[in-house]
C-alpha cells in the first residue's frame, strides 16, 4: 500500500531469465514453454515504459488507496481491499471479462466502455490447465 | 528536475492570477506546442478543481492535466466526506504534495486561485520544484518573464475587479506579443463567492500595444 502520492514505486524492470535459480528443474520446461527457440525473446530487455503499464492498474488503485486513507481514516483502504478480494480473483476456467462485474462496479468501470471489453484480451495469462490439474491430484 | 520528454505536447504559456476583495481573477494564454507546431491554439489551461477552485496550467500538458484529474478526485472525496467544501488551501497543499514528491518526473507550473467561505479569495504558486507560495497575485509560465516588470510596476493591492480583469488582460497580452510559446485568445475566469464567470478574449479584441 503506498503511503504517499508518488507515482512510481518500482525501480529497475525486471529481465528474463532461464538460469536453473528461476525454474525448477534448471532446464527448459518443453511443455510449458515450448521449443527452444523462444530462449532468445526471452532474453531481449525490455523497454522502460513496459513494467510501468504492467503495473499501471495497480498504482492508480494504491494512489486511489493512498487517497482513501487521507480523506476517510485508517480503514478505509482496508475496507476497500476487503471487498476486491471478497469478489474473488481466484482463477478458473469459467472466468472471463463480463463475469467480472463484481470487480468492476468496486472499481467503478461499470459504466465505461474500452477495447478490453471490444476485443478479445490477449494478454491475460494463459490458463496453465497442465500446471492445475497437476496440482489439484498431486501429481 | 525533468524536462519534456521527446514528443510531449508543452504547455509553454502564460498564466495569472490576482486576488482583489471579494474574489480572484484568473487569466491564460490558449497555446499548446509540441515543438514549433501549435497543436492546439484555443486550449483552455484555466482547470476547475471544485466549484470555486480553479488552477491555471503550466508546462508539460499531460503532466498537469494527470495531476489536475487526482486533485480533482481527492477534493470531490473531500467534500463527500466533510459535507462542506474545501478551502484554496487544501487544493493548493495538495499540488504542492503531488508536484514535490515527483519531483523528478513531473514538468507542471501551477497556479491556484479561488475563493472560500473561511479564508475569502487565495491565491498559490506552485512552481517547478514544488514549493508553495501564497500571494497578492502570481504569473506564471514561460512568458512571465517578459511581465515581470510590468506587473511589478502596475500591481497595487486593493483594486477592484474591474481594474484586475485589465491588468489580467494587459499583462497575458504583453506577455503573449513577445513569446512564442505563448499565443492565441486571452481566456479569463472571476471566482466569486457568487460564481464563476468564464470569458474568452479574441485577437481583435486584445488590448492596445506597441508592436514593433
Amino acid at each position: 500500500m503506498p503511503t504517499s502520492f508518488k507515482f512510481e514505486t518500482t525501480t529497475a524492470p525486471s529481465t528474463s531469465s532461464v538460469l536453473p535459480e528461476s525454474s525448477r528443474h534448471g532446464v527448459q520446461d518443453r511443455v510449458k514453454q515450448g521449443p527452444a527457440t523462444r530462449v532468445a525473446e526471452e532474453l531481449t530487455t525490455a523497454h522502460p515504459l513496459e513494467a510501468r503499464l504492467a503495473g499501471w492498474e495497480n498504482s492508480q488503485l494504491g494512489i486511489k488507496l493512498h487517497m482513501q486513507r487521507r480523506v476517510y481514516g485508517l480503514h478505509a483502504p482496508m475496507r476497500t481491499m476487503m471487498e476486491l478480494q471478497a469478489v474473488g480473483q481466484t482463477p478458473s476456467l469459467l472466468n472471463s471479462r463480463a463475469s467480472q462485474i463484481q470487480r468492476d462496479i468496486l472499481l467503478g468501470r461499470d459504466e465505461t466502455f474500452d477495447m478490453s471489453d471490444l476485443y478479445n484480451d490477449c494478454s491475460e495469462v494463459e490458463l496453465d490447465v497442465h500446471g492445475m490439474l497437476a496440482a489439484k491430484l498431486n501429481v | 528536475m525533468a524536462s519534456l520528454k521527446p514528443g510531449e505536447a508543452n504547455l509553454g504559456t502564460t498564466i495569472m492570477a490576482v486576488k482583489f476583495d471579494g474574489g480572484v481573477v484568473i487569466g491564460a494564454d490558449s497555446r499548446t506546442s509540441t515543438g514549433t507546431y501549435v497543436a492546439n491554439r484555443v486550449t483552455d489551461k484555466l482547470t476547475k478543481v471544485h466549484d470555486r477552485i480553479y488552477c491555471c496550467r503550466s508546462g508539460s500538458a499531460a503532466d498537469t492535466q494527470a495531476i489536475a484529474d487526482i486533485v480533482k478526485y481527492y477534493l470531490d472525496l473531500y467534500t463527500a466526506q466533510h459535507d462542506e467544501p474545501p478551502t484554496v488551501s487544501v487544493a493548493a497543499s495538495l499540488f504542492q504534495e503531488i508536484c514535490y514528491q515527483n519531483k523528478g518526473h513531473l514538468m507542471a507550473g501551477i497556479i491556484v486561485g479561488g475563493w472560500d467561505e473561511q479564508n475569502g479569495p487565495s491565491v498559490y504558486n506552485v512552481p517547478l520544484g514544488g514549493s508553495l507560495h501564497s500571494e497578492e497575485y502570481a504569473i506564471g509560465g514561460s512568458g512571465s518573464t517578459y511581465i515581470y516588470g510590468y506587473c511589478d510596476k502596475t500591481f497595487r493591492p486593493g483594486m477592484s475587479k474591474d481594474e484586475c480583469i485589465e491588468f489580467v488582460k494587459n499583462a497575458v497580452s504583453l506577455a503573449m506579443t513577445r513569446d512564442g510559446s505563448s499565443g492565441g485568445v486571452i481566456r479569463t475566469a472571476v471566482i466569486t463567492e457568487d460564481g464563476v464567470e468564464r470569458t474568452v478574449t479574441y485577437g481583435d479584441q486584445l488590448p492596445q500595444q506597441y508592436l514593433g
